[in-house]
């Protein structure tokens, strides 16, 4: 099953075949588990959503329109989770700012995967860098941290981005553009 | 020099989202003025800065656990509840009897009544015993007391059965289907 296309799979899922959605997990738990990553910030409830996600996709999957690419809409079940999760964390008082904002354990992570034909200089530096842009996500509000993800990861539209989060066209520009601006205020002084 | 132009309109400049008259004039400004060219390079910078972020490795694989969590585990042979519907079949069958003992009492003491069908029964079983060997064998008929009217019987009988219809339809359904397999994707769908 290993070549067969995103549509072959999803229609042999909603026949029954289970190990077809194992080839779907296997194929897009990488993409997940980023987008996971960038909204939550932290490795492990990143593997956690993911799981979560992939849980409620399957469960959904019956009802998926087979004409449209399966990509987006497994970021956009993963990116609603995450944002689930996030207002919730938000709700409970124990946790507090700095667990939140908590750097956690991505040098190590990337150490085992280096980047192919990369010196180890700049791969310090590209860790480094990645750990800058993490932290400042993190610090963003979730509704800013969102529209960045939706915005400048998931590459959707103005329109998709309001669609999305069931928000006016106006509240995204606007969203987008405190983001942008808290965002360049972070990073523009480490750049 | 017209004026500067805002930061937000370079926003959306840079996610082309102006029409094409509002980015040629942005285009036509900027040409002219440092100032903004320094302002769009620095969102610019912004951009490419996040666009930089590098796809972090997944470390593990998730699809044993995903599995996983598709599979339930198998359910019990009978669900949880199923105790309590035998322990309340258990107490109302044992105040049942708890009434009816007055009545019992004396069948079991042997005031004797010949109940018809119970004497067909008998007639019938000792025709076959008497047929089928030497033997005569004497049969106790079983006797119910005459004293209670037959409507109280009928009333037993039936609340008896329905007890045992009740009971029966709650216990049977979640019998029956943990003996048949069922398909996983009826619990998710
Ligand atoms: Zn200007």
């Amino acid at each position: 099953m290993l070549n067969f296309s995103d549509r072959e799979l999803v229609s042999r899922v909603t026949q029954g075949d289970e190990e077809a959605f194992a080839w779907v997990v296997r194929r897009y738990q990488g993409v997940m588990f980023n987008v996971a990553y960038r909204l939550l910030g932290n490795r492990r409830e990143a593997e956690d959503a993911t799981q979560e996600a992939f849980i409620r996709a399957y469960q959904a999957m019956p009802s998926f329109d087979l004409t449209r690419p399966l990509s987006p809409w497994l970021k956009r079940i993963t990116t609603n989770l995450c944002l689930n999760w996030l207002e919730k964390e938000r709700a409970r008082p124990q946790i507090t700012v700095s667990e939140l904002t908590a750097p956690d354990d991505e040098v190590g992570a990337l150490e085992q995967f280096p980047a192919p034909q990369v010196s180890p200089e700049q791969q310090v530096s590209e860790m480094e860098q990645g750990q800058r842009i993490r932290s400042a996500l993190r610090q963003l509000p979730v509704r800013y941290r969102v529209v960045i993800e939706l915005r400048h990861y998931q590459e959707l539209s103005y329109e998709e981005i309001a669609a999305a989060l069931d928000i006016p066209v106006s509240t995204v520009k606007s969203d987008l553009f405190r983001a942008r601006k808290q965002l360049g205020e972070r990073l523009e002084s480490k750049l | 020099m017209a004026e500067h132009i805002d930061e937000w309109v370079f926003y959306e400049y840079l996610d082309e989202v102006l029409d094409a008259a509002a980015a040629q004039s942005v285009a036509t400004h900027l040409a002219s003025c440092p100032s903004c060219q320094e302002q769009l390079a620095r969102q610019k910078r912004l951009f490419a800065t996040l666009g930089s972020l590098p796809e972090a490795p997944l470390t593990i694989d998730l699809t044993p656990k995903v599995m996983g969590r598709l599979r339930p585990q198998p359910k019990p042979f009978l669900p949880g509840w199923w105790r309590w519907v035998l322990l309340g079949e258990g107490i109302a069958a044992a105040a049942l009897l708890l009434l009816l003992l007055p009545t019992i009492r004396p069948l079991i003491g042997g005031v004797s009544f010949t109940f018809p069908a119970a004497e067909i029964s008998n007639q019938l079983l000792r025709f076959w015993v008497e047929m089928g060997s030497v033997l005569t064998l004497t049969w106790p008929a079983p006797s119910l007391n005459s004293a209670v009217p037959f409507i109280i019987w009928a009333v037993i009988l039936g609340l008896g059965i329905l007890v045992g219809l009740i009971g029966n339809s709650l216990l049977l359904p979640p019998l029956l289907r943990s003996l048949s397999p069922t398909p996983h994707r009826g619990q998710h769908a």
